[in-house]
């Protein structure tokens, strides 16, 4: 049996999520009065696909 | 006939905030068409598809919103311009209270002891915001489908090299430490570790064990790709690592529809290294005739509600409330009663549903009973019906499948589109059967019945004037706990005439005995 640490526990303690995208998710776990915060997801470099390519490789 | 076609650039919104107000402005009397789309490819299609093209929305980007009218006359066509702007203004107003940021590297900085990222992007970018939240140590749900392949198993080698969790993509349902995430019904915490490539399917399981008691863990999405061959399982496979670890989780359930030989073989052999009892459900496999070499430990399920029986069974609970003998014996007498109303020529099935896999389960357990089969769905002994089409025999319909929800919200959010269905097939006087299932829980309509109780009654109606009689038969997968308020949905569809069950196996068989007892 594989007994890697995780890097991060996910499970036995509070969640906290960061929502990115639709509203629906982000209100559905506000009204389970979850922790979470949300992220006004917009399209990269305005949708331009090639852009957003080399911005990434700029980045990363 | 005014047609209005206007591109607004770098006003993005939420494809379902956008389906809304579609919904509304096309529901304005005089408005013959009406598209509120961003401009994604998909959406270009579904633009074409509907009547609206020309080189801006071709140039347009996917930050882009494209509107397009076609009204009866200029003051209707203000009247939708003024209508979206009204609705846009009122989302950003009504908007949940809380921390928002721009970007998920804001948030993350902000809220460093996150520990996982939601994603429902459009496909074509969910990959890249789930490889930075893997970059920042969060474990991720990636709702979003239509992500490339090459990109789920670049994700979850990545995740598996940090010890992270890779739920999806297109993966609609999880409940991690008791919060929903994406469609989930309100459980009690409990003992069972829910793991499934099927959202409908774990959001059944977790309901029936419920009413039997018992309560959930956790429960893990895999997506619908992860036990194919290119992924291999990788998110099973550690899910269930995770699950054998986790104290709080005495019984394991897998569900999902049979993977291939070896990914059998391989979920077979990681089960039985847990150490913990585990039920397999793979939706429309016999254990009987499958031929499987169970570990010890490892028990094969026939169908969902058998899964939450055996359940029930290793930990001590039972039996099924739902099948208790008053309760069955009701159903079956109501039943018998309805199909001696049924007129000559009535004898067709229509299963409307809006979870994927209740459909499937339906399908596989009817088939060989009943026949011939139609569904948008593949299974073998299963034809294939062609949107449209009707069918000489029974059809069953996933109505969340891509094809009914192009450009549509879907049925488990807005079930009108099941409401219509059932009105149009109650007019078919070859129907006899109207099967259906209402999701609740967190994610779906706040009160379906309301939706579907007018077209079930003016169904029944539209068939008692030609002198037929329409069955009605519903499954309600929810619990007490569920927003939607289980016995109050309960309760109205049975005042509108149907026949309610609490399981979909139970449902399917009522419609079964209908149809056999009525031969033909």
């Amino acid at each position: 049996m594989n007994q890697q640490e995780y890097s991060q526990p996910l499970f036995g303690q509070p969640l906290k999520v960061i929502n990115v995208g639709l509203e629906l998710f982000y209100n559905a776990l506000l009204a389970q009065k979850a922790d979470v915060v949300q992220v006004d997801w917009q399209p990269p470099a305005a949708g331009d696909q090639q852009m957003v390519g080399l911005l990434d490789r700029l980045l990363d | 006939m005014p047609t209005e076609l206007i591109i607004r650039r770098n006003e993005y919104q939420d494809s379902m905030v956008l389906m809304q107000i579609n919904h509304k402005v096309a529901a304005l009397p005089g408005v013959s068409r009406a598209a509120v789309l961003m401009a994604t490819e998909p959406n270009k299609q579904i633009l074409a598809d509907y009547g609206f093209t020309s080189p801006e929305i071709t140039g347009a980007k996917t930050s882009d919103m494209v509107i397009g009218l076609e009204t009866n006359d200029d003051a209707t066509l203000n009247e939708a311009l003024e209508l979206i702007d009204r609705l846009l203004v009122e989302k950003v107003k009504t908007r949940g209270r809380g921390r928002r940021f721009a970007t998920l590297a804001a948030a993350a900085e902000a809220v460093p002891e996150s520990s996982l990222v939601l994603v429902s992007t459009p496909g074509q970018f969910a990959a890249r915001e789930a490889q930075r939240a893997i970059a920042l140590n969060k474990h991720v749900f990636i709702f979003s489908d239509n992500v490339p392949l090459d990109d789920e198993v670049a994700l979850k080698k990545a995740a598996g090299e940090k010890g992270l969790l890779v739920m999806g993509p297109d993966c609609g349902t999880a409940i991690i430490d008791g919060k929903g995430l994406g469609f989930a019904n309100r459980v009690n915490p409990g003992p069972v570790g829910l793991i499934g490539a099927s959202g409908s399917g774990m959001q059944e399981i977790c309901v029936l064990l419920d009413a039997m008691g018992l309560g959930i863990s956790q429960a893990i999405g895999l997506g619908g790709r992860d036990l194919s061959e290119p992924v291999g399982g990788a998110t099973c496979r550690r899910a269930l690592e995770m699950l054998a670890q986790d104290p709080a989780s005495a019984c394991l359930v897998v569900v999902s529809k049979p993977p291939s030989p070896k990914a059998t073989r391989d979920l077979l052999d990681w089960a039985s290294r847990s150490g913990k009892p585990v039920v397999l459900c793979l939706l429309g496999l016999e254990p009987a005739t499958a031929g499987l070499e169970l570990p010890s430990g490892v028990h094969l399920a026939a169908s969902l509600e058998q899964a939450a029986l055996m359940v029930g069974k290793l930990l001590g609970k039972g039996p099924a409330p739902w099948r208790r003998e008053e309760i069955q014996t009701e159903l079956d007498r109501a039943a018998a009663d309805q199909a001696r109303r049924l007129a000559s020529g009535q004898g067709n099935l229509r299963g409307l549903f809006s979870g994927g896999s209740l459909c499937y389960e339906a399908l596989a357990l009817l088939r060989g009973r009943i026949g011939p089969l139609f569904s948008n769905l593949h299974l073998d002994g299963v034809e294939n019906a062609s949107p449209g089409q009707t069918p000489e025999g029974h059809l069953l319909l996933d109505l969340g499948d891509d094809e009914f929800t192009m450009g549509r919200v879907h049925p488990m959010i807005d079930p009108s589109a099941v409401a219509q269905r059932i009105l149009s097939e109650a007019g078919d006087p070859q129907t006899a059967v109207v099967l259906f299932d209402v999701v609740l829980g967190h994610g779906a309509h706040p009160d379906p019945a309301s939706l579907l109780v007018p077209a079930l009654k003016a169904g029944q109606a539209l068939a008692a004037e030609a002198g037929r009689h329409l069955i009605c038969i519903s499954h309600v997968c929810g619990t007490e706990q569920d927003p939607q308020e289980l016995a109050r949905q309960t309760q109205a569809l049975q005042e509108a005439g149907c026949l309610v069950c609490a399981s979909n196996q139970q449902a399917v068989q009522l419609a079964e005995s209908i149809l056999t007892e009525n031969e033909l």
